[in-house]
C-alpha cells in the first residue's frame, strides 16, 4: 500500500495571522516565535521506522523517547552571524515563511528536507527510541543523536557528530568537526566506523564488545584504555625481487574480547580516542 | 447491399458465422461484383492455408522432465533444512531491504544451496556404511567448501547493494573472508570505492582491496577513483594505498594532484610525499 502523507509546515505564516496584537505586547525569543513544530506519524509504528533528515544549512538534534511518532520542531536557527531576518519596522508585521521544510512518509520511510537553500535552518526531532536514522547536514551546525538505537548513518561537512547513549549500528563521518560517541548497546555482528579529517573522533564502547578495531590517526595520536592484542601480520610485507618492504604506518589494527566485526576509528589531523564505558 | 458492409462481414462469412438470411445476401452480391468476389477468393485462399498449418504438439515428455526438476529441487531444499530459524532470518534480512526481485532470486539460490550443502553432508551419516571412505569423504569436504564459498560470496555481493550503510560497510569486510574471491567480487568492491555514497564504506573498501593489489584491474581502478573523489579522506587513503603497492603508473595522477590548486592542501602535500616515495 502505498501512503504518502506531504506535509509542508506553514506554521509560522498562521502564528504572524493570528497575534497581530504582537507588536505591543513583550516580544518573545525569535527562535520560539518563528519555530514551526507539527508531529507526523509512521505508516506501521508496530516496526522501527527510518528518519532521514538532510539539511544544507543549520543543525539537527534528534532526541529518542518513548513516543510511536515523529515530533518535528524547525525554526531559521539562534546562529546570529549568518543572516538574520531585520526586526520590522514600527507598527509592521512580517508576513513572508521563516525557514519551511517539507516531511515525507512512505512505507515506514520518513524524509525531512529543507525548503530553502541559503537559510538557516535548526531542527529539533523527537522519534520512537527504536528509529533508523540517515541525517547529513553541509554547512554550521552540529548533529547530535541521543537516546535512540537503530542504524545510524550520520555525516555533517562543517561541523561536530555528538551521539550520547546509542545503540545498534553507527556509521559517522564528519568532515571539518569532531565525532563523539557513547555508544551502549552494539547489534551483534554489525560494523561500526567513525571518521574525521579534521577533527577528534572520540568513542565509547561497551567493555564487553567483541570487535576487531582498525584505529588510526595521520598526524595525532592514537589513546585507549582497552585491553589489546595487537594482530601480528596486519603491517602488509611487500615482497619485490629482493627488496623486501615492511610497512609500518600509523594504523593499528587489533581485537578485543577475542575479536568480531570490524569498529574503525580514523582521522587525519586529529586525535582517536577509544574508551571503555564506565 | 454496399460494398463496404459486404468487405466488413466477409470473415464472418468465410467462417460461416453468419446467419443463412446474411451469407444468402453476401453470395448474390458477390455474384454481381466482380472486385468483391476477388477480395473473397483472395480470403478463402488465405483462410484454407491457415487451416492447412499443422499446430505444434507440446513435448510433454520433456515438460514433465522439467516440471519434476523444480519440484524435486523445492523438496529437496524443504527436507533438507534442519534450522527454519536461520533461513526465516536470512530471508528475512535479504528481503527487508531489498526492491530487487533480483536480490530474492538470488537469496533463493542461496537457499537450494544450503540445503544441497547439508545434503551433501548428511548422506554419508544416514546411510548406515560403518567403513568411511576417506577420499570420498575429503572430495566432499572440498566440494562444500566451495558451495560455502560461493554462498558467502553471492551473502557479500548482495550485502554491498544493500540501502543501509551498516549493511554495505559489513559486505566489503565479509570480502575479506573469502578466500579466492571471483572477479566479480573484485569488480563489486571497485564499483562500492567509486559510487558509494558514504565515506566510511569506500575507505573500508580501500582496505579490503589491499588484498587485490597484484591486479591491473584493481590498480587502474584506483588510480581512476583518486580524480572522482570528493572526500579528502578518500583520496589520501588512496594515496597512502598506491604509495604502499608501488603503483608507479599513479605517478602522473599524484603530479596532477600536488599541482592542482583547487585539491585540498593536505591531499595536495600527500600527493607530493607519494611523488617523492615512488620517484
Amino acid at each position: 500500500m502505498r501512503n504518502i502523507v506531504r506535509y509542508v509546515a506553514a506554521a509560522g505564516l498562521c502564528t504572524a495571522l493570528a497575534v497581530p496584537t504582537a507588536a505591543q505586547q513583550p516580544q518573545p525569543p525569535q527562535q520560539q516565535q518563528d519555530a514551526e513544530r507539527i508531529t507526523v506519524p509512521f505508516s506501521d509504528p508496530a516496526r522501527p521506522g527510518s528518519l532521514k533528515v538532510n539539511v544544507l544549512q543549520g543543525s539537527i538534534v534528534v532526541k529518542g523517547t518513548n513516543r510511536r511518532d515523529v515530533s518535528i520542531q524547525g525554526g531559521p536557527g539562534t546562529d546570529l552571524s549568518r543572516r538574520r531576518a531585520a526586526d520590522p519596522p514600527a507598527g509592521l508585521r512580517r508576513l513572508t515563511h521563516p525557514a519551511g521544510f517539507r516531511v515525507e512518509e512512505d512505507a515506514n520511510e520518513m524524509t525531512l528536507s529543507g525548503a530553502s537553500f541559503s537559510r538557516n535552518l535548526d531542527l529539533q526531532i523527537e522519534v520512537p527510541t527504536k528509529t533508523n536514522l540517515h541525517l547529513s547536514s553541509m554547512n554550521g551546525g552540529v548533529i547530535s543523536v541521543e537516546d535512540v538505537e537503530g542504524e545510524l548513518e550520520i555525516s555533517n561537512l562543517n561541523g561536530a557528530i555528538v551521539l550520547k547513549n546509542v545503540g545498534g549500528s553507527v556509521v559517522a563521518h564528519s568532515m571539518n568537526g569532531s565525532v563523539t560517541a557513547v555508544v551502549t548497546r552494539v547489534t551483534p555482528q554489525a560494523p561500526l566506523s567513525f571518521t574525521s579529517m579534521n577533527g577528534t573522533v572520540d568513542v565509547t564502547l561497551p567493555t564487553g564488545i567483541k570487535a576487531n578495531l582498525k584505529l588510526r590517526s595521520d598526524q595525532g595520536d592514537v589513546f585507549t584504555d582497552f585491553d589489546f592484542q595487537e594482530i601480528q601480520g596486519a603491517r602488509p610485507q611487500v615482497r619485490k625481487g629482493n627488496r623486501f618492504t615492511i610497512d609500518v604506518n600509523r594504523s593499528v589494527h587489533g581485537a578485543v574480547n577475542g575479536g568480531g566485526p570490524d569498529v574503525e576509528l580514523r582521522s587525519f589531523n586529529g586525535t582517536v580516542i577509544l574508551r571503555k564505558a564506565k | 447491399m454496399q460494398c463496404e458492409t459486404v468487405h466488413a462481414q466477409l470473415p464472418d462469412f468465410l467462417s460461416h458465422a453468419l446467419t443463412d438470411a446474411e451469407s444468402e445476401e453476401i453470395r448474390l452480391h458477390l455474384a454481381g461484383c466482380r472486385t468483391c468476389r476477388n477480395e473473397a477468393d483472395g480470403f478463402a485462399e488465405t483462410w484454407r492455408k491457415l487451416g492447412s498449418i499443422a499446430s505444434p504438439d507440446p513435448d510433454s515428455a520433456r515438460m514433465r522432465t522439467r516440471l519434476t526438476a523444480i519440484i524435486d529441487g523445492f523438496e529437496h531444499a524443504i527436507a533438507s533444512a534442519p534450522a527454519p530459524g536461520i533461513r526465516g532470518r536470512l530471508a528475512a534480512s535479504f528481503t527487508r531491504h531489498s526492491h530487487h526481485h533480483l536480490m530474492r532470486a538470488a537469496s533463493a539460490c542461496a537457499l537450494v544451496a544450503i540445503g544441497i550443502a547439508i545434503g551433501h553432508y548428511m548422506v554419508p551419516l544416514s546411510g548406515g556404511s560403518e567403513k568411511t571412505r576417506p577420499t570420498e569423504t575429503s572430495a566432499e569436504i572440498v566440494a562444500m567448501r566451495g558451495e560455502l564459498r560461493d554462498l558467502r560470496e553471492m551473502i557479500t555481493l548482495s550485502l554491498m547493494q544493500q540501502q543501509s550503510a551498516s549493511n554495505r560497510l559489513k559486505g566489503v569486510s565479509w570480502s575479506g573472508q573469502i578466500d579466492r574471491p571471483s572477479s566479480e567480487v573484485v569488480a563489486a568492491l571497485l564499483d562500492t570505492l567509486m559510487h558509494d555514497p558514504n565515506v566510511n564504506v569506500r575507505l573500508a573498501t580501500i582496505d579490503a582491496l589491499e588484498r587485490f593489489a597484484s591486479q591491473d584491474v584493481v590498480r587502474r581502478g584506483t588510480i581512476q577513483a583518486v580524480d572522482r573523489q570528493v572526500s579528502p579522506l578518500v583520496q589520501i587513503a588512496l594515496i597512502d594505498f598506491m604509495v604502499k603497492v608501488n603503483e608507479r603508473e599513479s605517478i602522473g595522477t599524484l603530479r596532477r594532484l600536488s599541482q592542482d590548486p583547487k585539491v585540498n592542501a593536505a591531499v595536495r602535500a600527500r600527493a607530493a610525499w607519494g611523488l617523492q616515495q615512488l620517484g
